[in-house]
């Protein structure tokens, strides 16, 4: 190598700066945790009948052949997906529509956290539609979002588990945590991968990246997901005999229970078992609940947390989700 | 002992974040298991001594390296070109080594560190190039995150301005920009040693 111009120096002393570096052998303990790691981590998780199975696969396929850039990263490898981002309920509806998940905001016991909600959306583009969701407003008026609309600019493909994604002026000025965090889940949803989002302010004429605002990355489920959850049905949704009713909880026993009120007056009531309760995630629950009884009108299917420490000793409070259903 | 440095990055195309590639047919022809045994045995040592010159941290920069490769084995059955695995795994290493040196500044803020952190395997080396690479890599340190990764990409790694862009995420003048800047702040911060062999 000549050293005769400081170009070559510089590469010089920064080879060289590193030349004593040995690494530890670390091939077995690779292996090991590859070897634990490669049969839990999928893409789309098994539903539960087959014919069901073969649908949730062909929209997620759908979904994924939009994809236009390899991904590496699902985040790191020691923690399991911090999001439950595969949306096995997430069923094709009329239209060639697909339902596509979004985080808006709810109030809950422990202040505002987020909810999953998925809307029907024709010929989705990935990642941009989720945020478009943001920016358009939640179908249930329970929830809001706190993107206006226009916030959204410039958004990369992912690249090694991040998305860079620049804000415009239409953003609000002071970003909130959860805010953030309704933007990195919508995104690790959409591209079913636990994300980092590096959050650009705009970029100036003659920018290539506006300034590095915020780097987020999902935070824990149990922090800042509602604990209840509804998919099924979708807000004002026509119900015939029977009301189909999914989403995920963490729930003490895993109970979820629900009730149908009319005009403040139940109805009926009794509660779902959900696949679980013991790790620090929400778990799927559904079930099918005869309303052939029941008069036509307008009804409130509420689903909740069960709470048995009536709120004392430190208890999380009673979550809850409701929805507004139709029947004809 | 200054070893010779075998410099084993030398990247093959690397496909900028929205290039479509339309052929999904070309399994690879190794199974993720073999290929993670390959890659480690070809590239383990260079990316690790990456990201040393990222972090300045020898056992992070392993903790980084490491991650890196279970992501790709991870993906292996994703990646539509396995000839770009180390694209691949040059990208993360560069990703996570700048998320954890944000999650360092602020852990830093709470816990005073007085210790150094790269420990130096060769002590038959003299004063003289141990302090010179302590030096260096304090330097590299003192640059902001675009400017260090443009730099070891571009001085350890040796890659094109191109690969450079693609691998970031910014433009090619924007990798222009931070190389420049950078080459200049470190020629001001080591001019000591760079006067030594002029």
């Amino acid at each position: 190598m000549t050293r005769d111009n400081s170009e070559d120096q510089l590469s010089f002393l920064i080879r060289d700066a590193v030349s004593d570096v040995e690494p530890t052998d670390r091939l077995s303990d690779l292996r090991a945790r590859t070897a634990t790691t490669s049969s839990s981590r999928r893409w789309w998780p098994a539903a539960g009948g087959a014919v069901l199975a073969a649908a949730a696969a062909v929209t997620a396929i759908a979904v994924l052949g939009n994809d236009p850039a390899p991904t590496v990263d699902p985040g790191p490898a020691t923690t399991p997906s911090a999001t439950d981002p595969a949306p096995s309920d997430a069923t094709p509806t009329e239209n060639d529509q697909q339902a596509v998940p979004a985080y808006f905001v709810g109030d809950t016991p422990q202040g505002p956290r987020l909810y999953r909600e998925f809307q029907p959306v024709s010929s989705p583009t990935l990642g941009l539609t989720g945020l478009s969701l943001l920016e358009s407003g939640p179908l249930d008026p329970d929830y809001t979002s706190l993107w206006p609309s226009g916030s959204f600019g410039d958004i990369s493909d992912p690249v090694a588990g991040v998305v860079y994604l620049e804000l415009t002026d239409a953003a609000p000025s002071e970003l909130s945590d959860l805010a953030l965090q309704q933007v990195v889940y919508t995104l690790s949803a959409a591209f079913q991968e636990s994300l980092q989002v590096d959050v650009h302010g705009p970029s100036g004429p003659r920018d290539d990246i506006g300034p590095l605002l915020a780097t987020v990355t999902p935070a824990p489920q149990l922090e800042v997901l509602s604990l209840v959850n509804l998919s099924d049905p979708s807000e004002g949704q026509v119900v015939g005999d029977t009301l189909s009713v999914s989403g995920r909880a963490n729930s003490f026993e895993a109970n979820v229970l629900w009730t149908i009120e009319q005009d403040d007056v139940v109805v009926d009531q009794d509660f779902f078992t959900a696949e679980g309760y013991m790790a620090e995630r929400l778990f799927p629950f559904s079930g099918e609940i005869d309303v052939s009884s029941l008069d036509p009108g307008t009804y409130t299917l509420i689903v909740e947390t069960d709470d048995p420490s009536g709120g004392a000793e430190g208890g999380s409070g009673v979550f809850s989700d409701t929805r507004t259903f139709v029947l004809e | 002992m200054v070893r010779p440095t075998s410099v084993l990055m030398h990247a093959t195309v690397v496909p900028g974040p929205t290039v479509t590639h339309g052929a999904t047919h070309g399994a690879p022809a190794w199974d993720a298991d073999q290929a993670l045994e390959q890659l480690y045995a070809a590239h383990w040592r260079s990316l690790v001594r990456l990201a040393v010159l990222l972090v300045h941290d020898n056992g992070l920069a392993e903790e980084i390296v490491q991650d890196a490769f279970i992501a790709v084995h991870d993906r292996w059955h994703r990646l539509r070109d396995p000839d770009l695995a180390l694209a691949y795994l040059r990208q993360t290493v560069v990703n996570r080594s700048r998320s954890a040196l944000r999650h360092r500044a602020v852990v830093n803020r709470h816990v005073a560190r007085g210790t150094r952190e790269v420990d130096v395997a060769g002590s038959d080396d003299g004063a003289l190039s141990t302090e010179r690479r302590d030096a260096v890599l304090a330097a590299m340190r003192s640059l902001p995150d675009r400017q260090r990764e443009v730099m070891a990409l571009r001085y350890y790694a040796e890659l094109s301005e191109g690969e450079i862009a693609d691998a970031l995420g910014i433009s090619r003048g924007a990798v222009k920009s931070h190389a420049s800047r950078g080459a200049a702040a470190l020629r001001a911060a080591l001019a000591d040693y760079l006067e030594e062999r002029s």
